[in-house]
């Protein structure tokens, strides 16, 4: 990615650092939390920032743009979580206004998860149930379960791969 | 796309906020550069998630038979052995 950015000076910077919007979007959703509707502004703020510091020569690929948007991202984050903590001292937050479109999404995918848990074996719910539900270790439901943490490994493996299955379809 | 990231084993500890702060920032700082990470990681994100939150897993009754069900005769003689 670096080296395409240094080679290829006529392509606009813009295209390399829009690759990484998933990515952006992925990391500043889990900190500020999902239902947070701030969220997409700081991505975009980000964007725009790291976009501006390739123009300005600033980036100069002395490391991988991941690196250098992992960085201006974790910055960001830290900032908005200052200011947010700030604000809310004095003033309590209002309720975020989710996307009904993606809540559709996310109830339909929440089905077929429910679907394919429900169609287990109890052998593997069980497992699902402790490390994902309880959030035990792995260790922890090998031995409440009495079998070894490999086992343990390989249930979850294969319970999720039949969810990941009916989800992509 | 790589096959396999020596990274990948930390992906449910990170979703499930389980990893110690080192190992969290070491492992977002990877999911940047390695698309194999990344994309596993999105996809079972969603999936955890509703694991977690949405009583998907939530009956213990119908989800954990262990609680209920008196181990078999071998597990029980080698629960003994091993004590």
């Amino acid at each position: 990615m670096t080296r395409m950015i240094k080679e290829d000076k006529s392509a606009p910077p813009e295209n390399a650092v829009l690759q990484y919007r998933p990515v952006i979007s992925f990391r500043v959703r889990k900190a500020l939390g999902s239902s947070n509707p701030d969220w997409e502004d700081v991505v975009n703020e980000i964007l725009t920032q790291a976009v501006a510091k390739i123009k300005s020569g600033e980036f100069r690929g002395e490391s991988s743009i991941g690196t250098f948007l992992y960085t201006i991202t974790s910055r960001r984050i830290i900032d908005y979580i200052r200011q947010k903590t700030r604000v809310l001292k004095h003033a309590p937050e209002p309720a975020p206004y989710p996307d009904p479109h993606d809540e559709m999404e996310h109830r339909e995918r929440a089905r077929q998860v429910e679907q394919v848990v429900n169609g287990l074996k109890p052998k593997f719910r069980d497992v699902l149930y402790l490390y994902y539900y309880k959030e035990l270790s792995r260790e922890e439901v090998a031995r409440t379960l009495d079998i070894s943490p490999r086992r343990v490994s390989e249930r979850v493996n294969y319970a999720l791969k039949l969810i990941q299955k009916a989800v992509r379809k | 796309m790589k096959k396999h990231c020596h990274y990948e084993h930390l992906i449910d500890g990170y979703l499930l906020d389980k990893l110690k702060p080192e190992d969290e920032a070491e492992f977002e700082e990877h999911y940047f550069i390695c698309p194999h990470c990344f994309a596993q990681l999105d996809e079972k994100s969603e999936i955890v998630q509703i694991l977690k939150k949405e009583g998907v897993l939530e009956n213990p009754g119908n989800a954990c038979e262990h609680d209920h069900a008196r181990p078999s005769r071998w597990r029980r003689l080698l629960a003994r052995l091993r004590r």
